[in-house]
């Protein structure tokens, strides 16, 4: 691995100092000699990195410091403080426009915030809040302790273990949540939404043309909405579920497992019935597509 | 987490379920907190609440087909029913064999034909310029072009809600503006999404107009105006961060 040189502005450099080299990040073991770059940082600081293109791998870890490292002599980054926010940009001084790949490491505490146009991104183990905006590029997320907002034009976005709410958007392309802790709202603009292992109060899922699936545990006092226009909604809940369940389709399938006992009919193509006691507000609504309503514990 | 740049489209999501009565307690909290500090987000609330009033007055249309009998044959009530039920819904898509000019449509026909619409239109307004507030040419199959001209007389076309068309209409002009700044990529990927909400409108439209009664579909309807207000507030975004 090659250095990552930091054009720091001099007017700017106050607060930032480079220290001594630090442990080769995981993800780079493939690379070559590692030249790190470290960032000290105070409790409370963020960061932001705007701007990026390439591939990016973005880790927790327990010091007070940003590390940085790249793998291309001509990677460069621009680095300069903002109060308490820690911008890192593409630096496009001498007309670069291009990829890089960067390994970083930031405090678990530090709030993230990344902004790429065509950028894949990994990201893990922070206890921090977390947020994502591409372009293009597909986004893998593991275990984030606080609330996560992701929100991408073209990409997939996979995210495994978040337990301080959710909020993804991917415009083109699927969506994957698991284990997700916290109030949850995915979206695809054409593309499959698959939440599993959900444990929330409050769900929110819609896609215009993919399919919705949901498995999780129902809160007697949750509230959780699916929206499809063109595509299949498949909800597995666990038997022991209490909710009041409102469906309305234009051209579908209704199918349960649960017993349904009708509480009202409109009429038209929406009706409501209750499993188990009632409780929670569970509302699917399937333009043209199929409402599959499972019992989880099969 | 606090972005640079605004976060109206999770309030306005915030706010759709706080004007039906489903917000979360905390969420409730949060967005309350958030109206009394904003005075641009208590407009929102109140042009939010006008679309979801207007829409209360649209009144309940009879449906086409009671589908009652259909459902209540597959339903016990009110005791449980043991096994899985499985209720096919009837299409409610009139008979094309009805249609008094003896022109014989399906609904996918007349779907296809209200995108075809679209598509004359944005390859009238290209001629122009370029629209983002339309179903780019490029992704409507060609077959369907002909039929353009048998739905352009279509009055049941339905307008966005009047809260939010002031807005569609002035990002759609920041989205034009963009164009120059933005690379071909990221334009080709943005008309495509676009393409997919107005597949969806003109879905609804045309379903709305099959069952004018329908209140899940005006919902719908409006659900998706609001997707795409959403996506427009997005690709505003990324024209500004991204370039």
């Amino acid at each position: 691995m090659r250095p990552v040189y930091l054009a720091l502005a001099s007017t700017l450099w106050v607060g930032l100092s480079a220290t001594e080299p630090a442990t080769r990040p995981d993800t780079s073991g493939h690379l070559g000699p590692v030249l790190d770059t470290i960032i000290e940082v105070r409790q409370g600081d963020r960061v932001v990195f705007e701007g990026l293109s390439g591939e990016m791998s973005i880790r927790g870890w327990d010091r007070d410091a940003i590390e940085i490292a790249g793998d291309d002599d001509d990677s460069r980054v621009a680095v300069q403080r903002r109060g308490s926010t820690i911008e890192i940009e593409r630096d496009d001084r001498k007309g670069r426009s291009r990829d890089f790949e960067a390994y970083v490491r930031v405090p678990r505490w530090m709030d993230v915030e990344i902004r790429g146009r065509n950028l894949d991104l990994r990201l893990e183990d922070l206890d921090s809040d977390v947020g994502v905006r591409t372009v293009s590029g597909d986004i893998s997320i593991e275990r984030v302790q606080g609330a996560l907002e992701v929100r991408t034009v073209e990409g997939e976005v996979d995210v495994m273990g978040a337990y301080g709410g959710v909020s993804v958007s991917s415009q083109s392309d699927d969506v994957w949540l698991r284990d997700i802790e916290g109030r949850v709202e995915a979206h695809s603009g054409s593309g499959d939404l698959t939440l599993i292992d959900v444990a929330s109060t409050s769900v929110r899922a819609e896609t215009q043309d993919g399919d919705v699936t949901f498995s999780g545990t129902i809160d007697d006092g949750g509230v959780y909405r699916f929206f499809v226009h063109d595509g299949d909604a498949d909800i597995a809940i666990p038997s022991s579920t209490n909710a009041n369940v409102s469906v309305s389709t234009f051209d579908g399938d209704f199918h349960s497992d649960f017993p349904v006992r009708l509480d009202r009919f409109t009429g038209g193509r929406a009706f409501d019935f209750s499993i188990g006691s009632g409780g929670a507000r569970i509302e699917i609504q399937v333009f043209d597509g199929e409402i599959n309503i499972l019992e989880r514990d099969r | 987490m606090k972005w640079i740049n605004d976060k109206n489209s999770r309030w306005t999501d915030m706010m759709s379920e706080y004007l039906d009565g489903t917000l979360d307690a905390e969420s409730h909290r949060e967005l309350e907190a958030h109206l009394a500090e904003s005075g641009e987000a208590r407009r929102t609330l109140e042009e939010l609440r006008a679309v979801v009033q207007a829409a209360g007055e649209l009144g309940e249309l009879q449906p086409e087909r009671d589908l009652w009998a259909g459902i209540a044959a597959t339903i016990e009530a009110p005791g449980p029913v043991e096994d899985a039920k499985v209720i096919a819904l009837p299409v409610a898509a009139p008979d094309v064999e009805r249609a008094e000019d003896g022109i014989r449509l399906s609904r996918p026909q007349l779907i296809a034909a209200s995108v075809a619409l679209i598509a004359v239109s944005s390859a009238l307004t290209a001629q122009i310029g370029p629209s983002w507030g339309s179903a780019p040419v490029a992704d409507v199959p060609a077959e369907t072009q002909g039929a353009a001209t048998l739905v352009s007389d279509n009055p049941g076309a339905v307008p966005p809600p009047p809260a939010i068309a002031r807005e569609l209409a002035e990002l759609e002009s920041t989205l034009e503006e963009a164009q120059g700044i933005l690379d071909p990529n990221t334009i080709r990927v943005i008309e495509r999404n676009l393409a997919v909400i107005e597949q969806a409108i003109a879905d609804s439209q045309e379903a709305l107009r099959l069952d004018p009664g329908n209140d899940y579909l005006s919902e719908h309807l409006n659900r998706v105006y609001e997707r795409k207000l959403t996506y427009l507030r997005d690709a505003a975004n990324v024209a500004e961060w991204s370039s």
